[in-house]
Protein backbone atom coordinates (compact mmCIF):
# COMPACT_ATOMS: atom_id res chain seq x y z
CA UNK A 1 0.00 0.00 0.00
CA UNK A 2 2.70 2.20 0.68
CA UNK A 3 3.61 2.19 -3.12
CA UNK A 4 0.27 3.53 -3.54
CA UNK A 5 0.64 6.45 -1.83
CA UNK A 6 3.62 7.48 -3.24
CA UNK A 7 1.99 7.53 -6.60
CA UNK A 8 -0.70 9.42 -6.25
CA UNK A 9 1.23 12.37 -4.58
CA UNK A 10 3.55 12.47 -7.33
CA UNK A 11 0.47 12.46 -9.94
CA UNK A 12 -0.98 15.44 -7.33
CA UNK A 13 2.08 17.14 -7.82
CA UNK A 14 2.50 16.56 -11.37
CA UNK A 15 -0.93 17.44 -12.43
CA UNK A 16 0.28 19.43 -15.74
CA UNK A 17 2.17 16.55 -17.21
CA UNK A 18 -0.77 14.61 -16.33
CA UNK A 19 -3.10 16.46 -18.37
CA UNK A 20 -1.04 16.51 -21.26
CA UNK A 21 -0.42 12.56 -21.01
CA UNK A 22 -4.21 12.04 -20.78
CA UNK A 23 -4.41 12.97 -24.34
CA UNK A 24 -3.38 9.96 -25.80
CA UNK A 25 -5.34 8.77 -23.04
CA UNK A 26 -8.76 8.93 -24.44
CA UNK A 27 -7.43 8.98 -28.24
CA UNK A 28 -6.05 5.89 -27.43
CA UNK A 29 -8.85 3.71 -26.42
CA UNK A 30 -10.58 1.64 -29.09
CA UNK A 31 -13.26 2.54 -31.48
CA UNK A 32 -15.93 0.08 -29.42
CA UNK A 33 -15.36 2.29 -26.27
CA UNK A 34 -15.37 5.25 -27.73
CA UNK A 35 -18.58 4.29 -29.84
CA UNK A 36 -19.74 3.56 -26.14
CA UNK A 37 -19.22 7.16 -24.94
CA UNK A 38 -20.96 8.58 -28.04
CA UNK A 39 -23.58 6.29 -28.18
CA UNK A 40 -24.98 8.33 -25.29
CA UNK A 41 -24.90 11.67 -26.58
CA UNK A 42 -26.86 13.39 -29.33
CA UNK A 43 -26.14 12.67 -33.15
CA UNK A 44 -25.15 16.40 -33.67
CA UNK A 45 -22.70 16.06 -30.68
CA UNK A 46 -21.41 12.74 -31.78
CA UNK A 47 -20.89 14.04 -35.10
CA UNK A 48 -19.07 17.37 -33.35
CA UNK A 49 -16.38 15.13 -32.30
CA UNK A 50 -15.39 14.67 -35.62
CA UNK A 51 -13.55 18.02 -35.31
CA UNK A 52 -11.47 16.73 -32.49
CA UNK A 53 -8.34 15.62 -34.49
CA UNK A 54 -7.86 12.85 -37.01
CA UNK A 55 -8.66 9.77 -34.37
CA UNK A 56 -11.62 10.51 -33.52
CA UNK A 57 -12.46 11.67 -37.54
CA UNK A 58 -14.47 8.54 -38.08
CA UNK A 59 -15.40 7.35 -34.97
CA UNK A 60 -18.99 8.38 -35.11
CA UNK A 61 -19.31 7.44 -38.94
CA UNK A 62 -19.53 3.90 -36.88
CA UNK A 63 -22.23 4.94 -34.37
CA UNK A 64 -25.54 2.51 -34.76
CA UNK A 65 -27.55 5.01 -34.28
CA UNK A 66 -28.80 8.03 -35.87
CA UNK A 67 -31.31 10.71 -35.34
CA UNK A 68 -32.21 13.85 -37.42
CA UNK A 69 -34.64 17.07 -36.65
CA UNK A 70 -34.48 19.08 -39.35
CA UNK A 71 -36.29 21.88 -36.25
CA UNK A 72 -32.77 21.98 -35.25
CA UNK A 73 -31.83 25.10 -35.17
CA UNK A 74 -35.07 26.69 -36.61
CA UNK A 75 -34.38 29.94 -36.56
CA UNK A 76 -37.53 32.72 -35.85
CA UNK A 77 -36.40 34.89 -38.47
CA UNK A 78 -36.42 32.92 -41.46
CA UNK A 79 -39.07 31.03 -43.09
CA UNK A 80 -39.47 27.40 -42.33
CA UNK A 81 -38.96 26.96 -46.15
CA UNK A 82 -36.06 28.31 -46.53
CA UNK A 83 -34.69 26.59 -43.15
CA UNK A 84 -35.62 23.31 -44.57
CA UNK A 85 -34.21 23.78 -47.96
CA UNK A 86 -31.05 25.02 -46.24
CA UNK A 87 -30.95 22.30 -43.44
CA UNK A 88 -31.93 19.05 -45.38
CA UNK A 89 -29.12 19.25 -47.48
CA UNK A 90 -26.65 19.19 -45.13
CA UNK A 91 -28.56 16.02 -43.70
CA UNK A 92 -28.19 14.27 -47.22
CA UNK A 93 -23.99 14.88 -46.42
CA UNK A 94 -24.25 13.43 -42.67
CA UNK A 95 -26.37 10.59 -44.07
CA UNK A 96 -23.84 9.95 -46.71
CA UNK A 97 -20.97 9.83 -44.90
CA UNK A 98 -22.01 6.96 -42.45
CA UNK A 99 -20.55 4.09 -42.98
CA UNK A 100 -23.56 2.04 -42.67
CA UNK A 101 -25.08 -0.65 -40.88
CA UNK A 102 -26.92 1.49 -39.27
CA UNK A 103 -29.30 -0.52 -36.20
CA UNK A 104 -31.74 2.62 -36.02
CA UNK A 105 -32.50 5.91 -37.75
CA UNK A 106 -34.83 8.13 -36.73
CA UNK A 107 -35.64 11.74 -39.25
CA UNK A 108 -38.43 13.99 -38.34
CA UNK A 109 -39.28 16.03 -41.35
CA UNK A 110 -40.93 18.66 -42.55
CA UNK A 111 -43.77 18.45 -45.26
CA UNK A 112 -41.84 20.04 -47.57
CA UNK A 113 -39.00 17.25 -47.80
CA UNK A 114 -41.40 14.76 -48.91
CA UNK A 115 -42.95 17.30 -51.57
CA UNK A 116 -39.69 17.44 -52.64
CA UNK A 117 -38.27 14.10 -53.41
CA UNK A 118 -35.44 14.39 -50.03
CA UNK A 119 -37.24 12.28 -48.10
CA UNK A 120 -37.14 9.68 -50.82
CA UNK A 121 -33.45 9.87 -51.21
CA UNK A 122 -32.63 9.47 -47.45
CA UNK A 123 -34.89 6.72 -47.60
CA UNK A 124 -32.99 5.19 -50.44
CA UNK A 125 -29.65 6.11 -49.20
CA UNK A 126 -31.24 4.67 -45.35
CA UNK A 127 -32.24 1.31 -46.86
CA UNK A 128 -30.38 0.71 -50.10
CA UNK A 129 -26.68 1.72 -49.43
CA UNK A 130 -26.68 2.21 -45.70
CA UNK A 131 -28.60 -0.68 -44.96
CA UNK A 132 -30.74 0.66 -42.21
CA UNK A 133 -32.98 -2.42 -39.92
CA UNK A 134 -34.83 0.31 -38.33
CA UNK A 135 -36.01 3.25 -39.64
CA UNK A 136 -38.37 6.09 -38.08
CA UNK A 137 -40.14 8.39 -40.75
CA UNK A 138 -41.94 10.96 -38.53
CA UNK A 139 -43.58 14.26 -39.94
CA UNK A 140 -43.25 16.80 -37.47
CA UNK A 141 -46.17 19.47 -36.99
CA UNK A 142 -45.51 22.46 -39.72
CA UNK A 143 -47.08 25.46 -41.63
CA UNK A 144 -48.30 23.24 -44.58
CA UNK A 145 -47.91 24.33 -47.97
CA UNK A 146 -50.34 22.10 -49.42
CA UNK A 147 -51.95 18.66 -48.74
CA UNK A 148 -49.53 17.54 -51.09
CA UNK A 149 -46.98 17.47 -48.30
CA UNK A 150 -48.72 15.11 -46.06
CA UNK A 151 -49.82 12.49 -48.92
CA UNK A 152 -46.70 9.27 -48.60
CA UNK A 153 -45.62 9.10 -51.61
CA UNK A 154 -43.09 6.73 -52.18
CA UNK A 155 -42.68 4.26 -55.33
CA UNK A 156 -43.36 0.74 -55.41
CA UNK A 157 -41.32 -1.67 -53.06
CA UNK A 158 -39.32 0.69 -51.60
CA UNK A 159 -39.25 -0.83 -48.10
CA UNK A 160 -38.60 -4.56 -49.74
CA UNK A 161 -35.19 -4.55 -48.77
CA UNK A 162 -33.91 -7.88 -46.54
CA UNK A 163 -32.24 -5.90 -44.19
CA UNK A 164 -35.36 -3.49 -43.09
CA UNK A 165 -36.61 -4.98 -40.56
CA UNK A 166 -38.73 -2.74 -38.68
CA UNK A 167 -40.76 0.60 -39.93
CA UNK A 168 -42.01 3.71 -38.11
CA UNK A 169 -44.04 6.26 -40.08
CA UNK A 170 -45.95 9.33 -38.46
CA UNK A 171 -48.42 11.83 -39.65
CA UNK A 172 -49.05 10.59 -42.96
CA UNK A 173 -52.12 10.66 -45.50
CA UNK A 174 -51.41 7.12 -47.48
CA UNK A 175 -53.57 6.86 -50.60
CA UNK A 176 -51.66 3.69 -51.76
CA UNK A 177 -50.17 1.11 -50.65
CA UNK A 178 -47.78 0.03 -53.07
CA UNK A 179 -44.53 0.97 -51.30
CA UNK A 180 -45.32 -1.59 -48.76
CA UNK A 181 -45.19 -4.08 -51.84
CA UNK A 182 -43.20 -7.20 -50.88
CA UNK A 183 -42.69 -6.44 -47.63
CA UNK A 184 -41.90 -9.70 -46.43
CA UNK A 185 -38.99 -9.07 -44.07
CA UNK A 186 -40.56 -6.50 -41.75
CA UNK A 187 -41.50 -7.88 -38.50
CA UNK A 188 -42.30 -4.62 -36.54
CA UNK A 189 -44.50 -2.02 -38.69
CA UNK A 190 -45.96 0.99 -36.45
CA UNK A 191 -48.19 3.61 -38.38
CA UNK A 192 -48.94 6.53 -36.14
CA UNK A 193 -51.49 9.26 -36.67
CA UNK A 194 -52.33 7.98 -40.58
CA UNK A 195 -55.48 8.93 -41.95
CA UNK A 196 -56.31 5.84 -44.52
CA UNK A 197 -58.59 4.14 -46.66
CA UNK A 198 -59.68 0.81 -45.28
CA UNK A 199 -58.70 -1.29 -48.43
CA UNK A 200 -55.43 0.65 -48.64
CA UNK A 201 -54.76 -0.33 -45.15
CA UNK A 202 -55.74 -3.83 -45.28
CA UNK A 203 -53.33 -4.37 -48.51
CA UNK A 204 -50.50 -2.87 -46.39
CA UNK A 205 -51.14 -4.93 -43.67
CA UNK A 206 -51.27 -8.23 -46.36
CA UNK A 207 -48.30 -7.13 -48.07
CA UNK A 208 -46.37 -7.39 -44.69
CA UNK A 209 -46.51 -11.24 -44.16
CA UNK A 210 -43.81 -11.81 -41.75
CA UNK A 211 -44.76 -9.28 -39.29
CA UNK A 212 -44.63 -9.71 -35.44
CA UNK A 213 -45.43 -6.66 -34.26
CA UNK A 214 -48.41 -4.52 -35.30
CA UNK A 215 -49.32 -0.79 -34.16
CA UNK A 216 -51.99 0.80 -35.72
CA UNK A 217 -53.20 4.30 -34.58
CA UNK A 218 -55.22 5.56 -37.95
CA UNK A 219 -58.61 7.41 -38.77
CA UNK A 220 -60.45 6.59 -41.34
CA UNK A 221 -61.50 8.14 -44.71
CA UNK A 222 -64.97 5.45 -43.90
CA UNK A 223 -65.88 3.43 -41.36
CA UNK A 224 -67.24 1.50 -44.02
CA UNK A 225 -65.86 -2.10 -44.45
CA UNK A 226 -63.69 -4.51 -42.94
CA UNK A 227 -60.39 -4.04 -41.35
CA UNK A 228 -58.73 -7.64 -41.89
CA UNK A 229 -55.82 -9.04 -39.81
CA UNK A 230 -54.96 -12.20 -40.89
CA UNK A 231 -51.47 -13.66 -40.30
CA UNK A 232 -49.77 -16.54 -38.38
CA UNK A 233 -46.77 -14.70 -37.35
CA UNK A 234 -48.34 -11.92 -35.60
CA UNK A 235 -47.08 -11.98 -31.50
CA UNK A 236 -48.54 -8.25 -30.58
CA UNK A 237 -51.38 -6.21 -32.11
CA UNK A 238 -52.13 -3.28 -30.53
CA UNK A 239 -54.95 -0.76 -32.40
CA UNK A 240 -56.31 2.94 -31.85
CA UNK A 241 -58.98 3.84 -34.14
CA UNK A 242 -62.75 5.45 -34.28
CA UNK A 243 -65.21 3.79 -35.54
CA UNK A 244 -65.38 0.68 -37.77
CA UNK A 245 -67.93 -1.44 -39.05
CA UNK A 246 -65.85 -4.51 -38.83
CA UNK A 247 -62.49 -6.49 -37.66
CA UNK A 248 -61.44 -9.68 -38.11
CA UNK A 249 -58.24 -10.64 -36.35
CA UNK A 250 -57.10 -14.36 -36.93
CA UNK A 251 -53.75 -14.72 -35.58
CA UNK A 252 -52.65 -18.24 -34.17
CA UNK A 253 -49.55 -17.47 -32.23
CA UNK A 254 -50.65 -13.72 -31.00
CA UNK A 255 -49.88 -13.19 -27.16
CA UNK A 256 -50.94 -9.61 -26.72
CA UNK A 257 -53.56 -7.94 -27.97
CA UNK A 258 -54.64 -4.45 -27.17
CA UNK A 259 -57.31 -1.52 -28.48
CA UNK A 260 -57.24 2.06 -27.32
CA UNK A 261 -60.19 4.56 -28.26
CA UNK A 262 -62.87 2.09 -29.75
CA UNK A 263 -65.89 2.64 -30.08
CA UNK A 264 -68.03 -0.23 -32.08
CA UNK A 265 -71.34 0.93 -33.19
CA UNK A 266 -74.19 -1.08 -33.16
CA UNK A 267 -74.30 -4.78 -35.12
CA UNK A 268 -70.79 -4.21 -35.33
CA UNK A 269 -68.67 -7.62 -36.54
CA UNK A 270 -65.89 -8.25 -34.27
CA UNK A 271 -64.17 -11.68 -35.07
CA UNK A 272 -61.33 -13.24 -33.04
CA UNK A 273 -59.37 -15.75 -34.04
CA UNK A 274 -56.11 -15.78 -31.32
CA UNK A 275 -56.03 -19.29 -29.90
CA UNK A 276 -53.42 -18.58 -27.73
CA UNK A 277 -55.48 -15.45 -26.32
CA UNK A 278 -58.34 -17.83 -25.19
CA UNK A 279 -59.92 -16.39 -22.11
CA UNK A 280 -60.19 -13.13 -23.89
CA UNK A 281 -61.89 -14.19 -26.92
CA UNK A 282 -64.51 -15.75 -24.83
CA UNK A 283 -64.93 -12.83 -22.45
CA UNK A 284 -65.01 -10.23 -25.02
CA UNK A 285 -68.63 -10.11 -25.70
CA UNK A 286 -68.91 -8.83 -21.61
CA UNK A 287 -66.87 -6.32 -21.54
CA UNK A 288 -67.55 -2.59 -21.91
CA UNK A 289 -66.18 -1.74 -25.88
CA UNK A 290 -65.59 2.05 -26.32
CA UNK A 291 -62.75 1.96 -23.60
CA UNK A 292 -59.74 0.42 -23.39
CA UNK A 293 -58.51 -3.39 -22.51
CA UNK A 294 -55.19 -4.86 -22.90
CA UNK A 295 -54.70 -8.60 -22.71
CA UNK A 296 -51.01 -10.55 -22.54
CA UNK A 297 -49.81 -14.11 -22.45
CA UNK A 298 -47.02 -14.06 -20.33
CA UNK A 299 -46.54 -17.46 -21.41
CA UNK A 300 -45.11 -16.58 -24.46
CA UNK A 301 -42.04 -14.64 -23.22
CA UNK A 302 -40.58 -17.74 -21.29
CA UNK A 303 -40.97 -20.10 -24.19
CA UNK A 304 -39.67 -18.13 -26.59
CA UNK A 305 -36.39 -15.98 -25.99
CA UNK A 306 -37.53 -13.10 -27.52
CA UNK A 307 -38.51 -10.52 -24.94
CA UNK A 308 -40.24 -8.25 -27.25
CA UNK A 309 -43.82 -8.69 -25.66
CA UNK A 310 -42.85 -8.36 -22.28
CA UNK A 311 -41.16 -4.81 -23.44
CA UNK A 312 -44.36 -4.11 -24.62
CA UNK A 313 -45.98 -4.14 -22.14
CA UNK A 314 -43.90 -3.09 -19.59
CA UNK A 315 -43.17 0.35 -21.71
CA UNK A 316 -47.16 0.73 -22.33
CA UNK A 317 -46.50 3.94 -20.12
CA UNK A 318 -44.38 5.48 -22.95
CA UNK A 319 -47.58 5.44 -25.35
CA UNK A 320 -49.23 8.83 -24.87
CA UNK A 321 -52.21 9.27 -23.34
CA UNK A 322 -53.67 5.42 -22.90
CA UNK A 323 -55.60 4.44 -19.96
CA UNK A 324 -56.03 1.00 -20.05
CA UNK A 325 -59.58 -0.34 -18.10
CA UNK A 326 -58.64 -4.04 -17.99
CA UNK A 327 -55.22 -5.64 -18.20
CA UNK A 328 -56.14 -9.32 -18.76
CA UNK A 329 -52.83 -11.64 -18.13
CA UNK A 330 -52.30 -15.38 -18.63
CA UNK A 331 -49.23 -16.85 -16.23
CA UNK A 332 -48.36 -19.63 -15.18
CA UNK A 333 -48.29 -19.23 -11.41
CA UNK A 334 -46.17 -22.37 -10.74
CA UNK A 335 -43.78 -20.82 -13.05
CA UNK A 336 -41.41 -18.63 -11.01
CA UNK A 337 -39.90 -16.64 -14.07
CA UNK A 338 -43.17 -16.27 -15.19
CA UNK A 339 -44.47 -15.02 -12.07
CA UNK A 340 -41.06 -12.81 -11.52
CA UNK A 341 -42.29 -10.83 -15.06
CA UNK A 342 -45.63 -10.83 -14.06
CA UNK A 343 -44.58 -8.28 -11.01
CA UNK A 344 -42.50 -6.24 -13.30
CA UNK A 345 -45.68 -5.62 -15.00
CA UNK A 346 -47.22 -4.70 -12.34
CA UNK A 347 -44.81 -2.08 -11.05
CA UNK A 348 -44.86 -1.16 -14.66
CA UNK A 349 -48.60 -0.62 -13.84
CA UNK A 350 -48.18 1.13 -10.74
CA UNK A 351 -49.70 4.27 -12.19
CA UNK A 352 -52.99 2.69 -13.48
CA UNK A 353 -53.58 0.27 -11.35
CA UNK A 354 -53.66 3.31 -8.61
CA UNK A 355 -56.38 4.95 -10.60
CA UNK A 356 -58.73 2.02 -10.83
CA UNK B 1 -22.19 -22.39 4.54
CA UNK B 2 -22.53 -18.03 4.69
CA UNK B 3 -18.90 -18.10 6.21
CA UNK B 4 -17.38 -20.92 3.55
CA UNK B 5 -17.53 -18.13 0.46
CA UNK B 6 -15.10 -18.82 -1.41
CA UNK B 7 -12.53 -15.98 -1.11
CA UNK B 8 -10.30 -15.00 -4.28
CA UNK B 9 -6.96 -12.98 -4.11
CA UNK B 10 -6.12 -10.16 -6.92
CA UNK B 11 -2.99 -8.87 -7.17
CA UNK B 12 -2.39 -5.20 -9.10
CA UNK B 13 0.37 -4.48 -11.30
CA UNK B 14 2.12 -2.66 -8.45
CA UNK B 15 1.75 -6.18 -6.44
CA UNK B 16 -1.00 -4.31 -3.85
CA UNK B 17 -2.78 -7.40 -3.17
CA UNK B 18 -6.84 -7.60 -2.91
CA UNK B 19 -8.58 -10.29 -1.04
CA UNK B 20 -12.61 -10.97 -2.57
CA UNK B 21 -15.37 -13.57 -2.50
CA UNK B 22 -15.65 -15.48 -5.68
CA UNK B 23 -19.14 -13.58 -6.22
CA UNK B 24 -17.51 -10.12 -6.92
CA UNK B 25 -14.79 -11.86 -9.41
CA UNK B 26 -17.99 -13.07 -11.64
CA UNK B 27 -18.54 -9.73 -12.10
CA UNK B 28 -15.47 -9.56 -14.63
CA UNK B 29 -16.06 -11.72 -17.67
CA UNK B 30 -12.51 -11.85 -17.68
CA UNK B 31 -11.59 -12.63 -14.53
CA UNK B 32 -14.56 -15.31 -14.52
CA UNK B 33 -12.81 -17.20 -17.50
CA UNK B 34 -9.19 -16.58 -15.48
CA UNK B 35 -11.03 -18.21 -11.98
CA UNK B 36 -12.91 -21.33 -14.10
CA UNK B 37 -9.69 -22.55 -16.03
CA UNK B 38 -7.08 -21.91 -13.68
CA UNK B 39 -7.74 -22.75 -9.68
CA UNK B 40 -5.13 -20.96 -8.06
CA UNK B 41 -5.66 -18.87 -5.15
CA UNK B 42 -3.97 -15.69 -6.45
CA UNK B 43 -4.28 -14.00 -9.48
CA UNK B 44 -2.04 -11.10 -11.12
CA UNK B 45 -3.36 -8.89 -13.13
CA UNK B 46 -0.81 -7.24 -14.82
CA UNK B 47 -2.73 -4.63 -16.73
CA UNK B 48 -4.18 -3.06 -13.72
CA UNK B 49 -2.72 -1.01 -11.06
CA UNK B 50 -3.18 -1.11 -7.39
CA UNK B 51 -4.73 2.13 -7.21
CA UNK B 52 -7.47 1.57 -10.40
CA UNK B 53 -7.92 -2.15 -9.08
CA UNK B 54 -9.30 -0.84 -5.50
CA UNK B 55 -11.95 1.44 -7.54
CA UNK B 56 -12.79 -1.74 -9.46
CA UNK B 57 -13.04 -3.72 -6.45
CA UNK B 58 -15.06 -1.14 -4.52
CA UNK B 59 -17.61 -1.24 -7.51
CA UNK B 60 -18.13 -5.06 -8.05
CA UNK B 61 -18.33 -5.10 -4.11
CA UNK B 62 -20.94 -2.76 -4.12
CA UNK B 63 -22.73 -4.34 -7.24
CA UNK B 64 -22.62 -7.78 -5.99
CA UNK B 65 -24.17 -7.26 -2.59
CA UNK B 66 -27.02 -5.44 -3.78
CA UNK B 67 -27.71 -8.34 -5.92
CA UNK B 68 -27.73 -10.74 -3.27
CA UNK B 69 -30.07 -8.74 -1.28
CA UNK B 70 -32.16 -7.79 -4.11
CA UNK B 71 -34.70 -10.25 -3.60
CA UNK B 72 -37.23 -7.79 -1.36
CA UNK B 73 -37.42 -4.70 -2.78
CA UNK B 74 -35.73 -4.28 -6.37
CA UNK B 75 -36.69 -0.75 -7.08
CA UNK B 76 -35.45 1.10 -3.88
CA UNK B 77 -32.21 -1.07 -3.98
CA UNK B 78 -31.70 -0.14 -7.61
CA UNK B 79 -32.15 3.75 -6.77
CA UNK B 80 -29.91 3.31 -4.14
CA UNK B 81 -27.44 1.93 -6.57
CA UNK B 82 -27.86 4.67 -9.12
CA UNK B 83 -27.14 7.10 -5.86
CA UNK B 84 -24.10 4.85 -5.01
CA UNK B 85 -22.65 5.25 -8.90
CA UNK B 86 -23.15 8.68 -9.13
CA UNK B 87 -21.43 9.34 -5.87
CA UNK B 88 -18.70 7.11 -7.30
CA UNK B 89 -17.92 8.65 -10.48
CA UNK B 90 -18.94 12.46 -9.14
CA UNK B 91 -15.44 12.70 -7.36
CA UNK B 92 -13.41 11.11 -9.88
CA UNK B 93 -10.69 13.15 -11.90
CA UNK B 94 -10.65 12.47 -15.93
CA UNK B 95 -7.23 10.85 -15.24
CA UNK B 96 -8.61 8.09 -13.00
CA UNK B 97 -12.12 7.69 -15.31
CA UNK B 98 -9.26 7.03 -18.26
CA UNK B 99 -7.87 4.57 -16.34
CA UNK B 100 -11.12 2.62 -14.79
CA UNK B 101 -12.16 2.65 -18.44
CA UNK B 102 -9.46 0.72 -19.72
CA UNK B 103 -9.50 -1.42 -17.25
CA UNK B 104 -13.27 -2.47 -17.44
CA UNK B 105 -12.62 -3.28 -20.99
CA UNK B 106 -9.87 -5.12 -20.08
CA UNK B 107 -11.63 -7.30 -17.39
CA UNK B 108 -14.94 -7.01 -19.33
CA UNK B 109 -16.91 -5.56 -16.78
CA UNK B 110 -20.07 -4.42 -18.93
CA UNK B 111 -21.80 -2.28 -16.37
CA UNK B 112 -18.39 -0.47 -15.31
CA UNK B 113 -17.44 0.45 -18.40
CA UNK B 114 -21.10 1.92 -19.15
CA UNK B 115 -21.03 4.11 -16.32
CA UNK B 116 -17.49 5.54 -16.85
CA UNK B 117 -18.28 6.56 -20.55
CA UNK B 118 -21.96 7.92 -19.57
CA UNK B 119 -19.22 10.01 -17.43
CA UNK B 120 -17.22 11.27 -20.06
CA UNK B 121 -20.25 11.59 -22.53
CA UNK B 122 -21.59 13.89 -19.74
CA UNK B 123 -18.48 16.11 -20.04
CA UNK B 124 -18.45 16.33 -23.72
CA UNK B 125 -22.14 17.36 -23.88
CA UNK B 126 -21.62 19.93 -21.00
CA UNK B 127 -19.05 21.60 -23.75
CA UNK B 128 -20.62 23.93 -25.80
CA UNK B 129 -17.97 23.78 -29.10
CA UNK B 130 -15.17 21.32 -30.44
CA UNK B 131 -13.01 23.86 -29.14
CA UNK B 132 -13.73 23.35 -25.41
CA UNK B 133 -13.95 19.62 -25.90
CA UNK B 134 -10.53 19.06 -26.87
CA UNK B 135 -9.42 21.50 -23.77
CA UNK B 136 -11.37 19.66 -21.22
CA UNK B 137 -10.38 16.45 -22.47
CA UNK B 138 -6.84 17.32 -23.23
CA UNK B 139 -6.74 16.57 -26.87
CA UNK B 140 -4.47 17.76 -29.06
CA UNK B 141 -5.95 18.46 -32.71
CA UNK B 142 -3.89 17.15 -35.92
CA UNK B 143 -5.66 18.90 -38.62
CA UNK B 144 -4.37 21.32 -40.69
CA UNK B 145 -6.37 24.56 -40.94
CA UNK B 146 -7.77 23.32 -44.08
CA UNK B 147 -8.35 19.97 -43.15
CA UNK B 148 -10.18 21.38 -40.47
CA UNK B 149 -12.62 23.56 -42.74
CA UNK B 150 -13.17 20.65 -44.47
CA UNK B 151 -14.22 18.47 -41.98
CA UNK B 152 -16.69 21.02 -40.64
CA UNK B 153 -17.87 21.19 -44.64
CA UNK B 154 -18.72 17.76 -44.70
CA UNK B 155 -20.86 17.09 -40.98
CA UNK B 156 -22.09 21.56 -40.95
CA UNK B 157 -25.47 20.24 -39.80
CA UNK B 158 -24.38 19.40 -36.28
CA UNK B 159 -22.24 22.55 -36.01
CA UNK B 160 -24.65 25.81 -35.07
Amino acid sequence: MKKLHSSSSLEKKDSNRMQIKNVDRISNLPDEVLLIILKSMSTEKAVQTSLLSKRWEGVWKKMPYLFFDTRKALKVEVSQAEHSNFIAPLITKVINNHNGNLEHCKIQHFSNQSLDGTLETWIRSLIYVKHTKCLAIERVHDNILSLKGLVFLLPPNIFSHPTLTSLLVSRFIFDFAHAFNNCKNLRILKLYQIKVKLDVLNTVIASCPSLKMLVLEVYWYSRRGCLKIHNNNLKIVHLSFTEIDNIEVSAALLDIFSIHNFELARGTKFVLDTPRLLQFSQRWGDVDQSVSHIVYNISCDTQGNENIGHEFVSNIENYENIEFATLAVNVDMMNPKEVCMLKEVLDAWARDLQKL
Amino acid sequence: MENEKKMITLKSSDDVTFEVEEAVVLESQFLSHLVQDCPAPEHKIKEVTGKILSKVVEYCEKHVVVVVDGGDSSSSSGDDLKKWDDKFIKEMDLSTVYDLIAAANYLNIQALLDLMCQRVADVITACKDHKEIRETLGIVSDYTAEEEAEVLKENEWAFD
